[in-house]
Order: C-alpha cells, then sequence, then structure tokens
C-alpha cells in the first residue's frame, strides 16, 4: 500500500504532464535558452532607448538636428570626439551623436515593425488563400510570389524611391508621398512573399486534417475557416517569422538611408549617419562618427536574430 | 530532361515580361514628371520639352512605349545589341557606358562568391563533424554575428583596420589588372571580396552543418563505414556529394540578394561596377542608366537560377521526374 504513494511524486501520472500547454511549452524551451534571454533584455533595453528619444534630448539638452558649430574643432572644423557633454562625439556637422543615436534607433524600430506588421498581415493573408482554394488562385498567388523573390530588390527600392522623391508631391498623383511611410512600403512590398510562401505550405498541409472538414460541415464559412481554425495553428511560426524579417528589414533601411534614398535627411537614422563618417573618408579620423551608429545597428540585428532563432528551436520548427 | 528545360525557359521569358513591366510602370508612369523634362534639363522651353517628349517616343501611349522598349531590348537599336536607349545626363548610349562596368561587379560578386562557399562549406562541415565542440558554438556565433552585421559598415571598420590601421590592405578603388598588374589589382580586391563572402558564408556554415548532420545518420554512411571506408573518403565522396542538392538551392535563391550586396559594396570601396553607378544615376534622375541596369541585374539572376536548376537536375535526378 505505501509502495504507490512513494512513487507518486517521483512518476507523475499523465495528468500532470497534460497540463502543460503547447504554448507553455514554447515559453519553457525559450526561457531556458540564454543567449535568445540575454538578446531579448538587449531589446528591450534599445526599444526603452528608442521610445524615450525626446526625453534623452531634453535630458541632454541637444536637439538631433541642433547644431553646434563651436564644438568642431577650431582649426580645420573637424568634428570632436566623445566628451562629457557630447558622449558619442558630435558629426560633420556639429550634432550631437548621442542624441541622434537614440532617434536613429527610434527610426530603425518604426520602420522595421511596421512594414514587418503590413508584410506579414498581406503575406498571411495571401498563403491562406493560395493554400486553402488551391487551384488557379494558387498557382496565380504562388507565381506573384516567385517573381517578386527573384526581383533584384535593391534596385526597385532605390528605383521606387529616387523616382517617388523627384517632387514633394509623390507618385500616382500624390498617394505615394516621400518619407518614413514610402521606405515602409517598400520594404512590405518586397518582404511578403517569404511570409506568403510559408504560410501556404503550411495551409495546405492543415486543410487537410479532420478539424477542418468539420468545422465546414458545421457550416463555417471560408474565411473563418482560414482565419478562425488554420490560421490558429500558424501563429508561432508567423511569430518566428517576423522576428527574423524585422532584423534583416532593419538593415535594409540602414542600407537605403546610406545610400541616400531612404528616410528623409531631415530624420535621423543609423544608415545615413554611416554614411556622414564615409564621406571623404572621414571615419579614419572620426571613429566615433562610424562606431556607435555601426555597433547600435549591430547589436539590435544581432539580437533579434538571436531572439528569432531561440524561439525557431523552442517550436520546433527548421525553416 | 527536354520538357523541364522547355518549361523552365518559358517560365523565364514570362518572369522578365513581368519584370520589364514593374520597371517600365516605375518610371513611366510612377514620377510625377514627364521624362521628357528631365532629358531636356532644368530650363528648357516648352517647344523644346515636345522635341524631346516626340524623340524619346513619349507622345505615345504607354503600352507603346513598352512594346517599343520591349524591341529595342531583343532585337537592338541605332547603338547595338542589346538596346538600352540613351543616358539623359551625359547623352550617350547606355550601352557603351556599361560595358567597361560590367567586368568590375561580374569579378566583385564571382570572387565573393568562390570566398563565401569556401568559407561556409569548411566552418559548417568542421562544426558538423565537431558537433556542440568549442568550434561548434564558435561557428554559430560567427555566422549570426555575420548574418546580422550591415554590410556597408563591415566593409568600413575592415578598411578602418586593415587598410588605416594596420596597412596590410590597399584602400579603395578598381585597378584593372592589364594596367596596375596583378597583384595591386588583387590588393585591392580582397577585402570588397571578403566584406561580401562574409555577410553570406554565415548563411552557408549553417546549412551545410544541419545538411551534413543529416546525411551522417543515413544508412549508406553506416554501410559505407561497415565496409571499412576512411572518414575523410565518406566525407567526400559520400557526405558532401549528398549535401550539395541543398547547398546548390540556397546559392540560386541568393544570386538576387547578391546583387544588393554588391550595390552596396561597390558603393563602399568606390569599384566603378554597375552598382555604384546606378546610385549615381539615381541621384541624377538618370532614368534609362538605372532602368537597364535593373533589366540587366534581372536577367543575369534569372539566367543563373536556369543553371542552377540546369545543375541541380543533374546531380539530383529525382527533380527531373517532378
Amino acid at each position: 500500500m505505501t509502495v504507490p504513494a512513494t512513487m507518486e511524486p517521483v512518476l507523475p501520472g499523465p495528468a500532470a504532464i497534460a497540463t502543460r500547454t503547447q504554448r507553455q511549452q514554447i515559453v519553457r524551451a525559450l526561457r531556458s535558452d540564454r543567449p535568445a534571454m540575454a538578446a531579448l533584455v538587449v531589446i528591450v533595453i534599445l526599444a526603452a532607448v528608442a521610445v524615450c528619444a525626446p526625453l534623452i534630448a531634453i535630458l541632454v539638452g541637444h536637439g538631433p538636428n541642433q547644431l553646434f558649430p563651436n564644438q568642431l574643432s577650431p582649426d580645420l572644423g573637424l568634428p570632436t570626439g566623445p566628451s562629457r557633454q557630447f558622449l558619442f562625439g558630435i558629426d560633420q556637422e556639429g550634432r550631437d551623436l548621442f542624441v541622434r543615436c537614440a532617434y536613429g534607433l527610434r527610426t530603425s524600430l518604426v520602420v522595421s515593425l511596421l512594414s514587418a506588421a503590413i508584410a506579414t498581415a498581406v503575406g498571411v493573408t495571401v498563403g491562406l488563400a493560395a493554400g486553402y482554394f488551391g487551384g488557379w488562385l494558387d498557382t496565380l498567388l504562388s507565381r506573384g510570389a516567385d517573381i517578386f523573390l527573384a526581383l533584384p530588390v535593391i534596385l526597385f527600392a532605390i528605383s521606387i524611391s529616387s523616382v517617388c522623391s523627384i517632387t514633394a508631391q509623390g507618385c500616382l498623383a500624390g498617394t505615394v508621398q516621400p518619407g518614413i511611410g514610402l521606405v515602409v512600403a517598400i520594404l512590405a512590398l518586397f518582404t511578403w512573399p517569404y511570409i506568403a510562401r510559408l504560410v501556404r505550405g503550411q495551409t495546405l498541409v492543415l486543410r487537410q486534417q479532420e478539424f477542418v472538414n468539420a468545422a465546414r460541415g458545421f457550416g463555417a464559412a471560408h474565411w473563418r475557416v482560414m482565419f478562425g481554425e488554420i490560421l490558429p495553428n500558424l501563429t508561432a511560426q508567423v511569430i518566428v517569422y517576423m522576428t527574423l524579417i524585422i532584423p534583416s528589414n532593419i538593415l535594409f533601411e540602414a542600407a537605403l538611408s546610406y545610400l541616400g534614398v531612404g528616410v528623409p535627411q531631415t530624420t535621423p537614422s543609423l544608415g545615413q549617419m554611416i554614411a556622414d563618417a564615409t564621406a571623404g573618408s572621414l571615419f579614419t579620423y572620426a571613429w566615433w562618427m562610424m562606431l556607435f551608429p555601426g555597433v547600435l545597428l549591430l547589436l539590435i540585428t544581432f539580437s533579434f536574430n538571436l531572439l528569432g532563432d531561440g524561439a525557431r528551436d523552442a517550436i520546433g520548427g527548421d525553416g | 530532361m527536354l520538357v523541364y528545360l522547355t518549361r523552365r525557359l518559358f517560365w523565364l521569358v514570362i518572369t522578365l515580361l513581368v519584370i520589364t513591366a514593374i520597371t517600365f510602370v516605375i518610371y513611366f508612369v510612377l514620377p510625377p514628371v514627364s521624362p521628357a523634362v528631365l532629358f531636356a534639363g532644368k530650363e528648357a522651353t516648352p517647344q523644346l520639352v515636345a522635341t524631346v517628349q516626340h524623340e524619346l517616343g513619349l507622345d505615345h501611349p504607354v503600352w507603346v512605349q513598352y512594346l517599343l522598349f520591349l524591341k529595342h531590348l531583343v532585337l537592338g537599336d541605332q547603338f547595338g545589341w542589346p538596346g538600352l536607349g540613351f543616358s539623359y545626363v551625359n547623352h550617350s548610349s547606355v550601352r557603351s557606358l556599361l560595358a567597361g562596368r560590367v567586368v568590375v561587379t561580374v569579378v566583385l560578386a564571382v570572387g565573393a562568391a568562390l570566398l563565401w562557399l569556401a568559407m561556409g562549406i569548411t566552418i559548417g562541415v568542421i562544426s558538423a563533424i565537431r558537433q556542440r565542440s568549442v568550434w561548434d558554438r564558435l561557428a554559430l556565433g560567427f555566422a549570426i554575428f555575420f548574418i546580422s552585421a550591415p554590410v556597408f559598415w563591415l566593409g568600413l571598420v575592415l578598411l578602418w583596420v586593415f587598410w588605416y590601421k594596420l596597412g596590410v590592405a590597399a584602400g579603395t578603388g578598381y585597378f584593372p589588372p592589364g594596367q596596375y598588374g596583378l597583384l595591386t589589382w588583387l590588393d585591392h580586391m580582397i577585402l570588397p571580396w571578403f566584406t561580401l563572402a562574409l555577410l553570406y558564408a554565415g548563411w552557408y556554415a549553417r546549412m551545410t552543418r544541419g545538411a551534413v548532420l543529416d546525411t551522417l545518420r543515413q544508412d549508406y554512411v553506416r554501410t559505407a563505414r561497415a565496409k571499412g571506408l576512411g572518414e575523410a573518403r565518406i566525407l567526400l565522396r559520400h557526405v558532401l556529394r549528398a549535401c550539395l542538392t541543398p547547398i546548390l538551392t540556397m546559392f540560386g535563391m541568393d544570386l538576387a540578394a547578391l546583387v544588393s550586396g554588391t550595390v552596396i559594396v561597390e558603393v563602399v570601396f568606390n569599384l566603378n561596377g554597375l552598382g555604384q553607378w546606378v546610385v549615381q544615376s539615381v541621384t541624377s534622375d538618370d532614368i534609362p542608366s538605372v532602368l537597364a541596369v535593373t533589366v540587366l541585374a534581372a536577367l543575369a539572376v534569372m539566367v543563373a537560377n536556369l543553371i542552377v536548376d540546369i545543375l541541380y537536375a543533374y546531380v539530383d535526378p529525382r527533380v527531373r521526374y517532378e
């Protein structure tokens, strides 16, 4: 009689195991992944800096575009390095790099999060429709996505961005305005196919399952089956993929701004700051102009990639 | 095989048509000002603009312009084949402007591709056979680090360290081997090659690692071991050969992305290739030049993809019958 009682705590019954849902399992796996958790902490800190950028500007007392020409070296007018007043030094025009970096981080995050969200919404809808309905719709949508994936993205991005910035009224009779919105639209335009491809593949498998037939049998409408029955099974994978799209969009925005066709000149961007450091090989002298924006950019993308990687391992996927 | 090839070629033509159409829309439908205004310059009279409009064929409906553009592309124009029109900025044939620059871009891309394949596959194999060792962890960290690094910043940092501080590599600029000798050329290409290669090597290392680990578990590898074959031979002849398919697939998909990398590396290292020229043309609103490079890049990516697909069918016979 005493034997089963002592056995019980050592071997929990089936009920004890079953109480852990899939979501709990994923969270648990992710929590034990130390690099991913460290990355999450870094992301939260950097996001806080980005959100508080105006507050930082007030505390430091320097605006992001405010000029301090008297801080440039008196003889040659060169930027000066980090000091107590200017933590990250100043750039070639005499602006505070510390404040600009905080604002640049804000630009990076706003652009990448918005574009990733739009791309995910479009990609999920297209992928679900293609996978669920199949037939000619699937052929059309999949081939369309294939073509997008074969495009030399940067050339198109440069082209659209520059064409729509020739005059202030933008493109298509003013519907597309130059600025941050345009960069977000371009990034979303070129990333949705990745999500669509992933979702389509999974939907093809899921629509064969019994619960889909059951839902249809109960008279559920197609859109209800797609978004109510199939989509919840894909949430984890879509979130993981989104986490991996964010850093690549951060890099893409930085690259566009580096080339001078990204966000407008008045918006501080990390890519643009690195371009400032490149101009006239200024970086050989003013190393701080190259170091701080670059390290921040690397830190944020590296953290997102680590987190995304950990999340992918946690859900046990390999795509 | 023939059916497979025909189908692939058919898709290539369709894709190219769609891409040229999109490009055309970007340049001739989206902009708020007529390309003729750009061509004629800032202080043009309305008469001059009208003349230019007529000469460029811009007074035709858009679809006629598109067909003319396609006709010139396929059959050539007054400047020879392929007909790419003429630059709005220096008013000469785009084709002649392109010719010398293609070489620089191809040299950069091919060199970097060879380097990243070599680095990626080597690192991937090492971390697979030494799974969970310090090397494996280091290699994975290396992979994510370089995947995350902004390529233009990486280029600057490499320049700062190896050219400015250590003085072991040459600075920026392209120095053709015929004119300056092989060594000077190599010296100036090493940093650009490495910058571009490091960006992609990480992906290949991870990919190769996974593929090698999967293959090592296969029955035929055990059979080969049971036959008494050496580990080196098993790795080279049995395992790596099976891993070629996924690596090749990834390579084909990365070619489009390679274009982006090349554009940026050319700008950072001041190499006068197509990418640098596109960026210059964009800032001076030279539409035909950007259009030409975009179409050429798309074509190059698709032809390269086709070659990869043919190789794919050759390496993995199952593909042909799908």
